[in-house]
């Protein structure tokens, strides 16, 4: 096989990885309507939970999530329904986008972020696993690739199904969905508005936790990674269009197909670079994303 | 009592009073009180820089280590290639960034809220890995990620080398006093109400008839001209200039924390902010230094989710009330006294 294709079929593993951070992310802004600053230093977190459990307990990452994953939908949970709430709550006449949510979380991001610094130093850590030390190899061993990038390209169609199960095929979804559409008119036929916020932040937590096993077991775990994928996953939400989750799908992998493509031509460095350049440039053609659906006021 | 930009003459008195303490007493202070007051004023000064756009009109911008870092890298390489001294390389950095500023900003412009800020960062990225990773532009050197170390030469005030930390203070100094008398003076003028209108509404400010892009693009330019100078403060006193933590995102986001503490949309916020946060956090990573790397900017971090909380129009008004309570105490009996 040629090597672009090979470059797109890494571009789309990438892409993967990338969409399943990032789908989280959507879900809490298309509910909740805030973006998520601290959604980085979360990732990282949960990262350092895997690192804690596989150094200690040598359990891999891909099972730990089972156990991680609930208890990240508890403290997005509790997050949102104690600490974000009055905040919300102060700020009820700006429906859209409050200011000092998107502030409060910004100083939860530096706050995390250094803390962990403070405790693990900014030295790298790699997790041994099997899927890390393992590759899957197709093709005639044209196409090489590890284990948990694998797990994780699938992992991204599983928790996007998830979620879109959740929100579009349930009564909690309903409820969801209600609240997203209009908050007070929501409140007016009953629904428990910050119960159901908090639900949305849990599950977008606990999204983000379960892309924490896979990031942990394919990159190198230390403080900084979540400002490497914090960035890139507001930069995909954007992109793909806020609240949509296959837009969070589609979103990531053109990510991924840029970086892995355009690095067959140039620099890896500047293949990165040129995704910020292009999601400046839909950002600014297309505010609402590629799938993003025009909200009204 | 809320203390808007427009009302210092309320507290004109502790403005000046402030500003002479801060002058004075690096003459009586050591070396190591000096660096700090001298880190004070430079993050003061780039907190009013930020504060004069992101502060007053409302516009979220995470990126402006951008235009700190363009001033200062072209200040650096027009003086390590041609040997220009630094006071005209401050300008012409400020004007490169300034129109840069503006070109960069017409677009973003039309994005709202945190569009804006998310487009901010991508800036901040992209310009950062692309410094990082270029070692000449055409016949321009960059240096890359390895940044540029300046020779010291030693005692020329004409090439912006100092051998006394005091000089580098009074310079700072002064360039915040003129960033507080602009930001003072836009903040009295139409420039500033209409920045104000626009950030409580700018659809209801455009349907007034203000020209919302005109205006907001104004005070990113002097914006921008102002943060471009503490670039080329910052590469002469520190001797070093690299992308590392000029063109990083940690550092806008500093600076931004730094103007958001202390009160943004005031004229003394900033300095507030800086006065409270820049010692704290230097005392508490000299006194850890090494072991715990994070902790200044964890600092900053739990403060501002505290002010969040608890003061969301920032430290400054509190100050301000606690020093009028104050004045109130001390002086009161003798002002009523002087009225009988």
């Amino acid at each position: 096989m040629n090597n672009i294709l090979i470059a797109i079929l890494h571009g789309l593993i990438l892409g993967g990885a990338y969409s399943l951070i990032a789908v989280g992310l959507s879900v809490i802004f298309g509910v909740v309507r805030i973006i998520n600053f601290s959604h980085g230093a979360m990732l990282m977190a949960s990262a350092f939970a895997y690192y804690e459990l596989f150094t200690r307990f040598n359990v891999d990452p891909f099972f730990a999530m089972f156990v991680i994953a609930p208890a990240f939908f508890i403290i997005g949970f509790l997050l949102q329904k104690v600490v974000i709430r009055p905040l919300l709550i102060r700020e009820s006449a700006s429906v859209l986008e409050p200011t000092s949510v998107m502030l409060f979380t910004i100083g939860l991001d530096y706050a995390i972020c250094n803390l962990y610094l403070m405790i693990y130093t900014s030295r790298y850590k790699t997790l041994n696993t099997w899927s890390y030390k393992n590759y899957f190899r197709a093709f005639d061993n044209s196409f090489v690739t590890q284990y948990s990038r694998l797990i994780a390209f699938l992992l991204c169609f599983v928790v996007a199904f998830g979620l879109w199960f959740i929100i579009n095929k349930t009564e909690l979804g309903k409820r969801i969905r209600a609240v997203s559409q209009n908050r007070d008119a929501a409140a007016l036929c009953g629904v428990d508005v910050h119960t159901t916020y908090g639900i949305a932040f849990g599950l977008g937590t606990a999204a983000l936790a379960i892309a924490g096993a896979a990031m942990s077991s394919f990159y190198l775990v230390s403080p900084s990674v979540g400002n490497v994928f914090g960035t890139k996953s507001f930069m995909i939400v954007v992109l793909g269009g806020l609240g949509s989750i296959p837009g969070a799908i589609v979103g990531g992998m053109i990510f991924g197909l840029i970086e892995q493509v355009a690095a067959q031509f140039i620099p890896s460095t500047m293949a990165s670079m040129l995704s910020f350049a292009v999601f400046l440039v839909v950002l600014i053609l297309k505010p609402d994303g590629l799938l993003g659906r025009r909200k009204r006021k | 009592m809320t203390y808007k930009g427009n009302s210092i003459f309320k507290g004109k008195f502790f403005v000046w009073l402030a500003l002479i303490i801060l002058a004075v007493v690096p003459l009586f202070s050591g070396l190591y009180w000096q660096g700090i007051l001298v880190l004070v004023c430079y993050y003061a000064y780039a907190a009013i820089a930020w504060n004069f756009i992101c502060g007053y009109a409302g516009t979220m911008s995470l990126g402006h280590s951008v235009y700190m870092g363009i001033g200062g890298y072209i200040s650096t390489i027009i003086l390590e290639t041609k040997g220009v001294s630094p006071w005209i390389g401050m300008i012409v950095g400020a004007a490169v960034a300034m129109c840069l500023g503006v070109i960069i900003s017409y677009p973003t412009f039309r994005l709202k809220g945190p569009y804006f800020t998310l487009s901010s960062i991508a800036i901040v990225e992209l310009l950062g890995t692309f410094i990082s990773n270029t070692e000449s532009l055409g016949p321009v050197p960059i240096k890359g990620g390895s940044g540029w170390s300046l020779s010291q030469t030693g005692n020329q005030a004409v090439m912006f080398e100092f051998s006394s930390k005091l000089s580098y203070f009074y310079i700072a100094f002064a360039l915040m006093v003129i960033g507080l008398f602009v930001t003072y003076r836009m903040s009295e003028s139409k420039l500033g109400y209409y920045l104000v209108a626009i950030r409580s509404d700018d659809d209801a400010a455009k349907s007034l008839g203000i020209n919302v892009t005109k205006y907001k693009l104004i005070a990113m330019a002097i914006s921008c001209f102002m943060i471009s100078i503490a670039g080329t403060f910052y590469a002469q006193y520190f001797r070093y200039i690299g992308p590392d933590r000029i063109f990083s995102y940690d550092l806008s986001v500093q600076v931004a924390l730094i103007a958001l503490i202390g009160g943004q949309g005031t004229v003394m916020g900033p300095i507030i902010g800086a006065i409270i946060l820049v010692p704290l956090s230097e005392m508490l990573s000299a006194k850890f230094a090494g072991q715990m790397s994070g902790l200044n900017l964890f600092l900053y971090g739990v403060v501002m989710m505290l002010v969040v909380y608890f003061m969301p129009h920032g430290f400054g008004e509190h100050v301000v009330s606690i020093l009028q309570k104050a004045e109130e105490k001390i002086f009161g009996r003798i002002k009523r006294k002087a009225k009988d």
